[in-house]
C-alpha cells in the first residue's frame, strides 16, 4: 500500500438514501441476512457467510482493521429508510506515493437495480478525489460480473484491460477487468 | 505457497552469470544507476553517491538472503563486469503472480542482453517458483523497454491511466504479461527447432 503508517476511513459519509458508516459487530444480523447469500459472491473474491459466527469474525477483523489502519477497509451502507446494512464500500488498497486507491463494494441482492451501490460509491469516489487527494481511483471486476460493470459504467470509469489469470480464488485462476477513473472525469 | 519454500539460485545464460548482487559491486553499479537517462522511467534513481549505491545493495543482499526478494546481478562473463540487474519486484505466492523489474548500463543497450536475462528469469519464475502469471509494467514512453517485453513473449493487457508517480509526474504505465502455459509453448517450440538441427 507504498508507505503510509496508517490509513483510516471516516466514521461517516451521507448521500440521499444513504448513510455509510464504519461496521459494528451490532451488524451481523443484518449483514448476515444477505452475506450468506451464495449468489451474492459467486463473482466476487469473498466467499458467502455460512453461519452468523462467519459474518462475526467478518466484523471483528474489518474494525480491527480501522484500528490498526490496514486495509481493505469498508463503510456499512444503511438504507435509511429501513436501517439496516444492505452492502458494502470501501477501499481495497491506497498508495499515497502514486495518489492512488482501489475500490470495492457489494450490495443486498434484493437491493440490486436500484442504483444503490451507484449513490454509494459515487460518494466514496468524491471522498478518493477530495478527501484523499487522489489523482486516479481504480476497481477491478471478474469478466462475468456484468452489474459490478454496470456500476462502474454509470461511474463514469473507462474499461483499461483483460488482466489474465491475475487471481487465484477459491480454486481457479480468475481473469481481471481493470477500469479506473480520474480526477477531474467525469 | 510460502515464499521461505523457495532458495534462490544463481542462474547462467549463454552471455551471463546471474547471482544475488552485493556491496562488492556498487562501483559497477553507481556507473549506471547515476546516469540519468538509464533511471529516467525508474521509481528512483539516479544515484547520488556510491555510498547510497553500496548501502541500497546492502538491503538488497540481506533480502535475498532472507527469501524476500528475487533480483539478480548480471555479470557480463567475458569481462567479469556488473551490468545490471533483473528479477522479480513483487512476488504473490497466493496468486501464484510475480512482476518483473530490470536495468542494463547503457553500454550494453541493443545487445539482446536484458532479452537473454529475462528469459532465463521467467524461466526460473514458472518452473521453480511455480508461477500462473508473470507480469511487467512500464512507462507508456519506454520504447526499449516495451520491445525487450515484446521479446521475451509477453502480451501488452492494457494502459494503466497515471498509475504511477515518479520524477514529477503521473505516468501511464502499459502493462503486460505471460502465461506459464504460453510459455511452455514457447519453450517445447523452441527446443523443437533445435532438435531438428
Amino acid at each position: 500500500m507504498g508507505n503510509i503508517l496508517k490509513f483510516e476511513i471516516s466514521d461517516f459519509l451521507e448521500t440521499k438514501r444513504l448513510l455509510l458508516r464504519k461496521l459494528k459487530i451490532e451488524d451481523t444480523e443484518s449483514i448476515y441476512q444477505w452475506f450468506s447469500d451464495p449468489e451474492l459472491t459467486r463473482l466476487s473474491t469473498w466467499n458467502y457467510h455460512r453461519s452468523k459466527e462467519d459474518t462475526r469474525t467478518f466484523l471483528h477483523l474489518m474494525i480491527e482493521r480501522y484500528n490498526k489502519g490496514d486495509l481493505p477497509q469498508n463503510w456499512g451502507i444503511v438504507h435509511k429508510e429501513s436501517s439496516n446494512v444492505i452492502g458494502l464500500c470501501g477501499f481495497t488498497d491506497y498508495s499515497i506515493i502514486n495518489s492512488s486507491a482501489t475500490v470495492g463494494y457489494a450490495v443486498a441482492r434484493n437491493y440490486w437495480n436500484l442504483g444503490i451501490a451507484t449513490e454509494a460509491m459515487k460518494e466514496v469516489l468524491r471522498y478518493a478525489f477530495m478527501n484523499l487527494g487522489c489523482n486516479r481511483v481504480e476497481a477491478n471486476c471478474f469478466p462475468e460480473n456484468l452489474p459490478s460493470k454496470e456500476v462502474m459504467k454509470k461511474l463514469g470509469m473507462s474499461y483499461e484491460g483483460l488482466l489474465r489469470k491475475k487471481l487465484f480464488v477459491k480454486g481457479i485462476f480468475h481473469d481481471i477487468e481493470s477500469y479506473s477513473i480520474l480526477k477531474g472525469e467525469k | 505457497m510460502e515464499r521461505r519454500d523457495f532458495k534462490f539460485e544463481n542462474l547462467e545464460t549463454l552471455r551471463l552469470l546471474l547471482r544475488k548482487p552485493g556491496k562488492e559491486d556498487a562501483a559497477d553499479m553507481f556507473e549506471y544507476s547515476s546516469d540519468e537517462q538509464v533511471t529516467g522511467f525508474l521509481t528512483w534513481g539516479p544515484s547520488k553517491s556510491l555510498e547510497d549505491t553500496k548501502t541500497f545493495l546492502e538491503g538488497v543482499s540481506r533480502k535475498i538472503e532472507m527469501g524476500e526478494l528475487f533480483d539478480w546481478g548480471l555479470i557480463l562473463k567475458k569481462t567479469g563486469k556488473f551490468i545490471g540487474t533483473c528479477g522479480f519486484v513483487s512476488l504473490d505466492f497466493n496468486n501464484r503472480s510475480g512482476e518483473i523489474g530490470y536495468i542494463l548500463s547503457k553500454k550494453h543497450w541493443n545487445r539482446g542482453i536484458m532479452t537473454e536475462a529475462l528469459n532465463r528469469v521467467i524461466r526460473y519464475g514458472f518452473e521453480s517458483l511455480g508461477l500462473k502469471r508473470i507480469e511487467a509494467k512500464c512507462d507508456k514512453e519506454n520504447i526499449s523497454s516495451e520491445r525487450v517485453l515484446e521479446k521475451v513473449g509477453m502480451k501488452n493487457e492494457g494502459l494503466l491511466r497515471k498509475a504511477q508517480y515518479s520524477k514529477n509526474r503521473y505516468r501511464d504505465l502499459k502493462i503486460y504479461s505471460l502465461l506459464s502455459d504460453e510459455f511452455e509453448k514457447r519453450r517445447d517450440s523452441r527446443i523443437g527447432k533445435h532438435s531438428k538441427i
